[in-house]
């Protein structure tokens, strides 16, 4: 039994079909990657698993049990933290704050929240020199930080990550990225879902690419890294592109 | 001397007031993105019914505490009734839904209490301080003593506790407060309880200053939305200036003999101040992410 | 809303039997009397918010000050200058006019709740305020309320409840009549346009500053109008009846009535009347009459929105046949009469016939401003219209002309095409899927070609953030050119620097030759700028074809005053209008969905719509904000053939897409952006094949793929 079981769900978003007979699964431990280009449905899945959406149809389990339609504060509570794209952080309330935020589902176990802050302060320095510091005024890098802190808190089984890297530099993605595997590798799998195709293959175990609300292409990270139908599924085929002409009779 | 001083005095009960109301006002805002038109009808029901309890023989110290509760209770009817099936509609409809609400509520009232003025119980004990040859009562003086102590247990509950977190984070985004565990239906919902709890507060202690009365206690709030619009609508230390800025210039102005006989020039000047905020920090007409339809 | 349906002709014919006959009628006591002359009061006020708060979308919380300015100033020009009914009419719908425009100043600048709380103010204000002063209030009481000189004909006394009626209710019969011309109009397609989307109203010519405060202006003189019944009817106003609680009374009248119906509004007006009569008749519901409006509002806004405005459609749905029957036959009656008085006039006026499905009154009136000397025509043709200034327009796309010139291909398709060509004789207009479109003769080098846009070094700053950092393009006559890049890319953004959506901190936009860089939306629409939007901005409530005709905006020359009382020319321009609509529709192959109700269609058919408008608008260039987002590979196919035509009708193109596939199969030529600078560009062929495109988009490989990489794609 798979820790995260995604089984043909359709998702609308009012007269839109963001995601048609959509399927995907993630073990436990695992890290998994979400590609594809802009408006092919990853961001739908993850809002679809952590209960912002609801889908027309299929099933999603989690641990077995079914929680396709439970709306996403009671799934916290079961283990599931989304991080969503563009940080989502609450802008005016402070770095500790927003942590004690993240702790939320667990705030009877004191001890727990104490335990919790230290070690994300570990893993992130720079957010303990900030701790009093207003979300809103650090920089982008720091704001993904305090988002990826904040998901951990809760010490979730299952963590959703949207486009980690939106609008940072490189060598804090590369930072990022190496404690999210660190993260992993301490037992909390990882669906992450990423524009920038060989940092996410590079990190991952395995991959799905969407296009167009479906799955085209799925396997373990290495094999995929070598398909030629990788780069086609984000820039068409390169092959069939000739020279623009007018165009006359049509079909 | 001693003249000028009564102008002042007598802008501290408006001050503590509207303090009050101000401060409800933005709590609801933040919360859940409306302006509640019936606010005042959420501080005018709760005096009537401290009065019935008082006349029926309760003693003060009990009504009190219950007239209190029950705008609490008036604040989660008016949310669950009248703003929340609009929410799919737009700000603006909802808001229409809290003047459905303050026109049911004052017309109500008229009818089980009569639309005459009536003599609301006193809260603190009669008498007054006399400074000079003037002097402020104790009731007066309580309705400003009382606000200081709202506006520092609603900094306390809100920065201090774990359930205030909860409604500062949610009123932020409600999206990842959601994704934290916290159902942001229910933070507004705490937000309308609180404002409708602080409304009925200033509503007994006003009417006991003033005169029990179903429209004009209602339309006190406007001045109070004056008051939280002066102040930006954003945060409470800004509610509270705004407070103090309408209720100093209510209080002042006819004090100053050139615009004394210009009736209601305090109004004027702080319906322009208030126009003057909100058109400065209005957007410019088109933003690329307008949605359509008001109502 | 522009469909004649049976309903109208029955409202309007009973209508006017009721009122011609009701003060005659036996039951008809005094009190009575004097509630239907309260109702004429509500009905006035509550059309001056449909105007306003239903069809622009302008919420008014502030309406009986503006009531309470027109009452005081009909005050003083009858004391002070004797001015008589209608006369002063007019003095109070001017006053109460220049009143609400001056509020619509503040509406400019604030939206939707801002604009609600702004409008109480300044009712509290008027109340503590202006009408405790001495100078506006000292007129309160007129001494004479009459027309005319006693004794002479035509003396009307206005004091008689009867004669009151009259008068009051002919008032609020114009003004219905002029609105209703109004809505039907091309100014009241830009009042929806600006309620539905500003933006999008924008892009199609209509100027949304104008727009609002012609609303605000109307919506004022019949409050101001209304102001003036009040004072006349009861010779003396004080300022309680103008309190915050009756600005919140008129606008639940409003809303009862279903917001955007003139007649609901004066059923709605004649229901609070009637009740307010029987409470006060039935001793048992006194002291009830208060909770009745709030209740009402309360019961519509949660329960039954569409208010009363809705229910003969909900009659009709239940009662069907019986329904129909009845309608049809006054439907009958109504013509019948409708011709006869037509006949009797001279031939100019009834010679020229409604166009089929406008809905457009017959001109009577419209024939007596035909009528008026061209010097005063030209004057009123020169008040400002909902169009604005006009920059130098490079000319609309003759598409008429262009298909046209075309003929249908194969043998069998050209008589189907043939049997469902247009009313208009000769012109036979095939869907686009069998045009055969001709090679256009282009030079071959592309800097040769005319440029439309060119964009110089454009950077756009958000607070610290450069979204786009130096930024240049060109984008050619007759080409499609495609925006691409990875997320956060800046492709947006240097989208809306184009559109008009924000200002660079340097570099400069020209748009046909012109600096357009600080220019607003709607200037670079007159300009001839066309687009669509990624999230659909139609009016869901509309039909698809109303949704279209707004675009006709800037082809339709008729003016403000020719839309209130339709003349021949708003007529022509109206015929006109709607057949470019249904050119374009049938170049689409939307002509089925026509009649539907946007709401209720599909996705894709909605992104073929938002096409639809941007080329009934006659723009020679439109943007297209991710057109191919939501829609499945069959329909992205679909898509970027219509394209590909619509290039070759003539139009430029510049898209910006996610979908790289679809844009390397559509454009002539692309350009890819990454962090906000511009980082490759080209035919789509070198393009897709640029490893620091692919870096781009896939990430940066690791130095050992590197080889892996290269092999691929070449």
């Amino acid at each position: 039994m798979s820790l995260l079981e995604v089984d043909t769900i359709d998702v609308r978003y009012g007269a839109v079909q963001a995601l048609r007979g959509l399927s995907l699964c993630v073990e436990e431990g695992e890290m998994v990657a979400l590609l594809g280009a802009n408006g092919a449905g990853k961001t739908s899945t993850l809002r679809t698993v952590s209960g912002l959406l609801a889908p027309a149809a299929g099933s999603i389990r989690f641990h077995g049990d079914e929680i396709a339609g439970v709306p996403a504060h009671r799934l916290v509570g079961r283990g599931v933290a989304h991080l969503p794209e563009g940080r989502d952080l609450f802008p005016t309330l402070t770095v500790e704050e927003n942590l004690r935020y993240g702790h939320w589902t667990r705030r009877k176990d004191r001890a727990d929240y104490s335990r919790q802050l230290d070690r994300m302060m570990d893993y992130f320095p720079r957010l303990r020199e900030r701790r009093d510091q207003v979300a809103k005024t650090l920089s982008g890098g720091e704001q993904q930080m305090l988002g990826v802190a904040r998901a951990l808190m809760s010490s979730p089984q299952l963590l959703l990550v949207d486009e980690l890297s939106l609008g940072l530099a490189p060598m804090v993605v590369a930072q990022l990225f190496e404690i999210l595997q660190e993260v992993n590798r301490d037992g909390t799998a990882v669906l992450l879902v990423e524009q920038f195709v060989h940092m996410a293959l590079s990190h991952c175990d395995r991959a799905y690419v969407l296009a167009k609300g479906e799955v085209v292409l799925a396997g373990d990270a290495l094999t995929l890294r070598d398909d030629a139908n990788l780069i086609a599924s984000y820039l068409g085929d390169s092959d069939q592109t000739a020279e623009p002409a007018p165009s006359k009779e049509l079909r | 001397m001693s003249q000028l001083l009564i102008f002042p005095l007598l802008s501290l009960p408006l001050i503590g007031a509207y303090a009050i109301f101000s401060l409800g006002l933005v709590v609801i805002y933040r919360a859940s993105k409306v302006l509640n038109l019936a606010h005042g009808a959420m501080a005018m029901i709760p005096a009537y019914l401290v009065m019935t309890m008082v006349e029926a023989g309760l003693p003060m110290l009990l009504a009190f505490p219950f007239g209190v509760l029950s705008g609490g209770l008036l604040g989660y009817g008016i949310e669950r009734v009248f703003v929340r099936p609009l929410r799919t509609v737009s700000p603006t409809a909802q808001t229409v839904g809290t003047v459905a609400a303050l026109g049911l509520l004052v017309a109500l009232a008229g009818k089980i209490w009569g639309t005459g003025g009536r003599a609301a119980p006193k809260v603190f004990p009669e008498g007054q301080f006399t400074v000079g040859s003037s002097g402020i009562t104790y009731g007066s003086l309580g309705l400003f003593a009382v606000m200081l102590v709202v506006a520092a247990g609603l900094y306390l509950l809100l920065q201090r506790t774990g359930v205030g977190l909860a409604m500062r984070g949610a009123a932020d985004n409600p999206r990842a407060a959601s994704l934290m565990g916290v159902d942001p239906q229910l933070a507004t919902s705490a937000a309308w309880v609180l404002g409708g709890l602080t409304a009925a507060i200033a509503g007994v202690l006003l009417a006991s200053i003033t005169v029990l009365d179903p429209v004009v206690l209602s339309l006190q709030a406007v001045p109070a939305l004056v008051a939280a619009l002066i102040g930006g609508l954003g945060s409470l230390p800004g509610a509270l200036i705004g407070a103090a800025i309408v209720g100093a210039t209510q209080g002042l102005v006819p004090a100053i003999s050139a615009l004394q006989r210009v009736e209601g020039s305090a109004q004027l000047l702080l319906a322009i101040l208030a126009m003057g905020v909100m058109a400065s920090r209005g957007e410019r007409y088109i933003s690329s992410d307008v949605r359509g339809g008001a109502l | 809303m522009s469909a004649d349906r049976p309903k109208r002709p029955v409202g309007l014919f009973l209508g006017a039997l009721a009122l011609l006959s009701f003060p005659w009628l036996p039951f008809v006591s005094f009190s009575i009397l004097g509630s239907a002359n309260l109702a004429a009061y509500y009905a006035l006020v509550a059309i001056s918010l449909v105007v306003l708060t239903g069809w622009v979308g302008q919420i008014s919380l502030g309406h009986a000050g503006i009531v309470g300015v027109g009452a005081y100033v009909t005050g003083h020009v009858v004391n002070g200058w004797g001015v008589t009914f209608p006369v002063n009419l007019l003095w109070a719908g001017a006053a109460g006019a220049f009143v609400a425009a001056v509020l619509g100043l503040v509406a400019v600048r604030v939206r939707g709740l801002y604009l609600a709380v702004a409008t109480l103010i300044f009712s509290w204000t008027a109340v503590e305020f202006l009408f405790r002063q001495d100078w506006v209030t000292h007129n309160s009481s007129i001494s004479v309320a009459a027309f005319g000189e006693p004794g002479t004909f035509p003396y009307f006394d206005f004091t008689s409840r009867r004669t009151f009626f009259y008068a009051a209710w002919a008032t609020v019969v114009a003004a219905a009549y002029l609105m209703a011309n109004l809505r039907d109009s091309k100014s009241g397609r830009a009042f929806f346009a600006v309620r539905g989307s500003e933006v999008a109203a924008a892009s199609m010519g209509i100027s949304v500053v104008r727009t609002k405060l012609t609303a605000f202006a109307v919506s004022g003189a019949l409050a101001g109008m209304a102001g003036n019944l009040l004072i006349v009817r009861d010779q003396v106003v004080s300022p309680d009846a103008f309190k915050v609680e009756v600005s919140l009374f008129f606008l639940a009248i409003a809303v009862v009535g279903g917001l955007s119906s003139l007649g609901g509004a004066v059923a709605a007006a004649i229901l609070f009347a009637s009740l307010s009569e029987l409470f006060f008749r039935l001793e048992f519901l006194s002291g009830w009459l208060e909770v009745v409006p709030p209740l009402l509002l309360t019961a519509v806004l949660l329960l039954y929105r569409g208010g009363l405005a809705a229910i003969p459609a909900a009659l009709r749905r239940r009662f069907g046949g019986p329904y129909d029957a009845v309608a049809g036959r006054l439907l009958q009656l109504g013509t019948q009469v409708r011709q006869s008085l037509a006949a009797r006039l001279p031939a100019r006026a009834s010679s020229e016939t409604p166009a089929e499905g406008t809905g457009a009154r017959v001109g009577l009136v419209g024939g007596l401003w035909e009528r008026l000397p061209e010097p005063v025509r030209q004057l009123t043709s020169k008040l400002p219209g909902l169009g604005g200034r006009t920059p130098v327009a490079i000319g609309r796309l003759d598409l008429a002309g262009v298909l046209a010139g075309m003929q249908a291909t194969a043998p069998d398709e050209s008589h189907e095409s043939a049997a469902e060509g247009s009313t208009t004789g000769d012109e036979v207009v095939a869907g686009w899927q069998s045009l055969r479109l001709p090679r256009r003769e282009l030079p071959a080098a592309r800097e040769d070609r005319r440029p439309l846009i060119e964009v110089t070094g454009v950077t756009v700053r958000f607070g610290g953030l450069v979204a786009a950092n130096d930024v240049s393009l060109t984008v050619r006559e007759h080409e499609i050119v495609g925006l691409i890049g990875p997320n956060g890319a800046g492709k947006t953004t240097t989208f809306n620097s184009i559109a008009g959506l924000n200002v660079p901190a340097a570099g400069q936009v020209r748009i046909f030759d012109q600096d357009v860089t600080q220019w607003s939306v709607d200037e670079r629409a007159r300009l001839g700028v066309g687009r669509t939007f990624q999230a659909i901005q139609l009016l869901p409530q509309l039909s698809v074809f109303d949704n279209l005709l707004v675009a006709t905006h800037l082809q339709n020359p008729s003016g403000f005053v020719a839309h209130l009382f339709v003349g021949t020319s708003t007529l022509r321009a109206e015929r006109a209008a709607r057949e470019q609509v249904r050119r374009v529709a049938r170049l689409l192959e939307l002509e089925d969905q026509l009649d539907r109700i946007v709401a209720d269609l599909p996705f894709g058919v909605l992104r073929m719509v938002e096409l639809a408008r941007a080329l009934v608008s006659g723009a020679p260039l439109i943007m297209l904000d991710e057109p191919a987002s939501g829609l499945d590979s069959t329909e992205t196919e679909r898509l970027a053939s219509i394209l590909r035509v619509v290039r070759d009708l003539g139009v430029t193109l510049l898209l910006i897409e996610h979908d790289v596939q679809m844009v390397t199969s559509v454009s002539d030529y692309m350009y890819v952006l990454d962090y906000g600078t511009l980082l490759a560009e080209g035919t789509p062929a070198v393009v897709q094949r640029d490893p620091k495109v692919i870096a781009a988009y896939l990430g940066e490989a690791p130095a050992e793929d590197q080889d892996s990489l290269a092999g691929v794609g070449a």
